[in-house]
This record gives structure tokens, C-alpha cells and sequence, in this order.
């Protein structure tokens, strides 16, 4: 098991930060709703059914790491509206996930330096280091350790070629993982229709599909290889979700054609 | 096993998972893994693997931590050995 202490400091840090994010959630929540739904026009689709499932999937209370597939920059703020509203997240703040922006993304943007810490961001300097990251690895693990909910993507960037590349999977949800007793694993595939490839935000107007599985990583390996073992795990159980996203869409594709869609 | 050779294997191992293709023409003990040879930080933990599967050695989690460079892992095989 990791050594997922922080020192004092840095754990009231993050106290602190959950707290002011508790106090803007409403004001801020709506705004980012306001965004994506009618700026963006974006809809997911079976969005109660979505929302349903992550209530029951999140009932046992068990630390949860969210891993999705990554093709946008807003990949994770879409799925926090996706599978949850912003009432359910006052009374379940726990559930709001904790992410890791790129800070290269909106390094000189003080107003989203602001909002992204408001909304349980934690940066990450993707060129900072064995040290930095391990460090933001170590906060991670101790928020999940917690009961916090974490996002992170298994891919590390947005994939390049739009579809999962199972080898260039990151071993640093392994490790978390691994740190955490009886940490749940929620894969989660979300892709809007017309996204061919990665890209800053969706298309505009894009319908979502959003599909989720839970499971509890096994591994007999120990340190480094149990790492690899569960990120690829992990990576293998989102590279069939997207398999069987596109064998429906293929599928329905030909029906549509013949006018015969049910 | 000589120094050189020594050198010349962990080369071979490192090869495939360096970015820096360019880099790697020209590596020296001092080269770095993550900045020289751009090898993301989850391929500096296959190449570590790696190492413990062809030197048939044990590299602790605080001993990977301190790979950070060819030398480094060289001296490390080295000490193992």
C-alpha cells in the first residue's frame, strides 16, 4: 500500500479549497450548465437514465475513481453535468469530482485559474517532473482515501487518433488505485456523434452518448507491476466499450438507410 | 558485465519507448530519461520492468524513483548485478 500522507498544510489546503467550493457551487454550477446547454448546445442522450445510474452506481459509498476515454478539453466537466445535477451535488458534494487540468491550458487565464479551483481542480504541469506529478498522484489517492470522487484519464492527453490507444496508457490511476483500499473503478465512454477525431470543445449542438461500468481492479502483482496490471486493466475495459459503441452505431447505420430504424 | 555493454543493453531497452529518436543517436550516461530522451513517465516504469526481466533483478519503488537518466539506471543494474 502507498504512503498517501500529506503534511498538515497541505491537507487543510485542500479543505479549504472543497469548502469555497461548496459556498460557489450554485452561482457557478449554473453558469457552466448555462455554457454547455444553451452556448454549446449540447445534450446527452438518455440523460435521466445516465443520471439514474450514477445514483445507484455510487450508493456503496466505496472510494470511486472515474476513468473515461479522453477526446475534448471539457471531457470531465461534461460528465459531471451529465451524470449529476447541481441540487444533487449540494446534498452529495462528495460526488463532485475532483480533476487534473493541464495547467499549459489556461496557465496566464486568471478567471480560470479561479473557477477551475472553485471547482475542485487540482493543476498538473505536465513537464513538472517525476516529483511534481507523484505529488499530485499522493493528493489524489488521500482525497479518495477520504471518500472523494477523482477523475482522471487513463490516456493522459486527448487521444490523437479519436479512438483509444490501449499502449499509450499511463500508469497513474493504477497507483492510486492500488493506494486505496477497495477502490471502485468507473469506466466511463462518452463521445458525441459527429466526433471524428480530438478536439478543444465538442461540435456545437452535439448529442453525447455517455455509457458507464463499474468495477473493482484485481491484481495479485505488487508496486510497479500492479500498477501497469490495473491501468491496463482498466484501459482493455474502456477500449471494448468503445468497441461496442461503434459495432451499434455500424449496426444501425445500414437500418437507417433502409428506412427500417425502430 | 563491462561497463560498455552494459551501457550499449540499456540503450537497446530504452530505444523503443524514447520520443526523441534524434536524441538517441547521441546518448551519453548524463542523458535524461524524461527530458532528452522524452520518455513519458509511465514508459520510464516499462523500461524499470523491463530492466528487473532481462538483468533478473529487483528494483525497489524508491530505487525507480531515482532512475533518471542512462548513467543512473546503468550504475543501478551495476549495484544489483
Amino acid at each position: 500500500m502507498e504512503d498517501n500522507t500529506l503534511s498538515r498544510g497541505q491537507a487543510f489546503a485542500l479543505r479549504f479549497q472543497q469548502f469555497l467550493g461548496r459556498i460557489f457551487l450554485l452561482p457557478l454550477g449554473y453558469v457552466v450548465y448555462g455554457l454547455l446547454r444553451f452556448r454549446g448546445g449540447y445534450k446527452i442522450e438518455n440523460h435521466r437514465e445516465v443520471r439514474r445510474q450514477f445514483r445507484e452506481l455510487s450508493k456503496s459509498g466505496r472510494p470511486l475513481l472515474i476513468c473515461p476515454n479522453h477526446l475534448t478539453m471539457i471531457d470531465s466537466v461534461i460528465i459531471m453535468w451529465a451524470i449529476g445535477s447541481i441540487p444533487f451535488y449540494l446534498s452529495n458534494y462528495r460526488l463532485l469530482s475532483w480533476n487534473i487540468p493541464a495547467i499549459e491550458n489556461y496557465r496566464n487565464k486568471i478567471v480560470w485559474r479561479v473557477v477551475t479551483y472553485l471547482s475542485k481542480c487540482i493543476a498538473i504541469n505536465r513537464a513538472g517532473g517525476v516529483e511534481h506529478i507523484e505529488g499530485i498522484l499522493t493528493k489524489l489517492s488521500y482525497l479518495l482515501g477520504k471518500g472523494e470522487v477523482v477523475t482522471i484519464f487513463p490516456e493522459g492527453t486527448r487521444s490523437r487518433t479519436g479512438q483509444i490507444d490501449v499502449a499509450s496508457v499511463t500508469y497513474g490511476m493504477g497507483r492510486m488505485v492500488q493506494s486505496v483500499p477497495n477502490c471502485d473503478v468507473l469506466c466511463v465512454y462518452l463521445r458525441g456523434h459527429g466526433q471524428d477525431s480530438y478536439s478543444t470543445y465538442p461540435k456545437k449542438g452535439e448529442v453525447i452518448h455517455l455509457e458507464m461500468e463499474l468495477f473493482t481492479p484485481q491484481t495479485k502483482l505488487t508496486g510497479l507491476r500492479a500498477h501497469r496490471e490495473i491501468s491496463i486493466q482498466t484501459i482493455t475495459r474502456l477500449k471494448q466499450m468503445e468497441e461496442r459503441y461503434f459495432a451499434k452505431l455500424n449496426a444501425a447505420v445500414p437500418s437507417v438507410q433502409n428506412g427500417s430504424s425502430s | 558485465m563491462e561497463q560498455q555493454a552494459l551501457l550499449n543493453k540499456v540503450i537497446d531497452i530504452v530505444s523503443p519507448f524514447a520520443k526523441n529518436k534524434e536524441a538517441l543517436k547521441s546518448v551519453t550516461p548524463a542523458s535524461s530519461f524524461l527530458k532528452d530522451l522524452q520518455v513519458s513517465s509511465s514508459r520510464l516504469v516499462d523500461i524499470i520492468l523491463a530492466f528487473e526481466d532481462k538483468f533478473g533483478i529487483e528494483i525497489s519503488d524508491e530505487d525507480a524513483g531515482k532512475v533518471d537518466t542512462i548513467g543512473a539506471a546503468v550504475a543501478l543494474i551495476q549495484a544489483k548485478q
